[in-house]
């Protein structure tokens, strides 16, 4: 493995390991503290917490032209610069995503809202751009610089595995904003003009649909994804103690049947299957037998297969109610 | 009675299967660095932003 000679001289240097870790705490201090980014930070805790956008002058105001994001903004990424040019190793541990032509940097996120910086630039592979995403949020974008043509798409009628998409093309430029909401709105980057450098502000739903990925020339569904992170992280969970073979942690497993999504309560009920067959035979036969819940349908076929592979099943009975 | 041992590999997911927040088709039939990136910046980094 090659290592650079100024990061394998800086793994023995603990000082200026700290010495770098300091002065970047104390520029992410000093930027939350900055009277133009300050009141938008509160805003955006109050957003996050579900206050309505329009009750939060510091963040709206951001979005009414490019001119005051950039006032706002600027003063930021100079001091993220002047730290990295002082100290090119240190690490500002920002969320942040890059692939060829886009690069998204997330400055800030409070509750269910994020901001963040994005750049497309033209180096995109074309075909990349034939799937749209439809998360399920608000979003609200302003150009800072750059040119770009984008799609307006909305989905008109969606089946399961299909969806009928509207898409409008316009050209957008600094300054310009786009607003929309929900999980049937989205916008893509059909061709940049260089660069696009936008604002984005993006607020997840309370109870998110999850994400789809739609093929725009066929309208079929290529991808779903939670739009949940705390459910994804409930399900890893839950993954991690299936593995671990943590059979006490089956009740709670159990538990996690009855609550949330379709796709987290399923898992829930395979992992305590494999892990307690007991308790997951019963948490499946309570499904399989509430004709009011979702998952009756999936939950009967699966328990008659278990019957079939497992004939001893067909004698259990749910234990009497302790009432 | 005795119950069966059952293969977690055995059971069906969902018609509908769901990846996991974050993921995306582009990125193969493998999320593990999205399961990673969820976790670690769920835990981590959260008050290291602004």
């Amino acid at each position: 493995m090659h290592i650079d000679p100024q990061i394998g001289a800086l793994r023995g240097d603990t000082a200026a390991q700290r010495a770098m870790s300091e002065a970047v705490v104390q520029i992410v201090a000093e930027c939350r503290k900055d009277a133009g980014l300050a009141p938008v930070l509160r805003d955006l805790e109050a957003y996050g917490s579900g206050a309505r956008l329009d009750d939060c002058p510091a963040l709206t105001g951001l979005f009414a032209d490019g001119g005051a994001a950039m006032r706002v903004i600027a003063p930021l990424v100079g001091r993220l610069v002047e730290v990295h040019r002082a100290c090119p190793l240190a690490q500002v541990a920002f969320r942040h995503q890059s692939r060829p032509g886009f690069h998204f940097l997330q400055l800030a996120a409070k509750g269910r809202a994020a901001l963040g910086l994005a750049l497309h630039d033209d180096q995109a592979v074309q075909d990349a751009s034939a799937v749209a995403t439809f998360p399920d949020s608000e979003w609200d974008e302003i150009v800072l610089a750059g040119a770009a043509d984008i799609a307006l798409l909305e989905i008109r009628g969606e089946r399961r595995d299909h969806a009928v998409i509207d898409s409008r093309c316009r050209t957008i430029g600094a300054g310009d904003r786009l607003s929309f909401a929900g999980a049937a709105k989205s916008r893509m980057v059909r061709r940049v003009h260089g660069r696009l450098l936008t604002l984005r502000l993006t607020r997840i739903a309370p109870r998110p649909r999850p994400t789809r990925q739609y093929d725009l020339a066929t309208g079929r569904l290529v991808h779903r994804a939670s739009g949940d992170r705390h459910e994804s992280r409930d399900e890893m969970m839950m993954a991690l103690l299936g593995r671990m073979r943590r059979k006490d942690a089956a009740p709670v497993l159990a538990a996690l049947t009855r609550s949330g999504s379709d796709h987290l309560r399923w898992q829930a009920l395979r992992e305590c299957l494999a892990l307690d067959s007991a308790a997951g035979f019963a948490a499946l036969d309570r499904i399989a037998t509430d004709p009011t819940d979702d998952l009756a349908p999936e939950a009967g076929a699966l328990r008659a297969r278990l019957v079939e592979a497992h004939p001893q099943l067909a004698r259990w009975e749910p234990a009497p109610c302790p009432a | 009675m005795k119950f069966p041992e059952i293969e977690l590999g055995s059971l069906p997911d969902l018609d509908a299967a769901t990846g996991l927040f974050g993921s995306f088709s582009s990125a193969g039939p493998d999320d593990t660095i999205v399961a990673i990136m969820v976790y670690v910046y769920d835990h981590m980094l959260v008050e290291m932003l602004l």
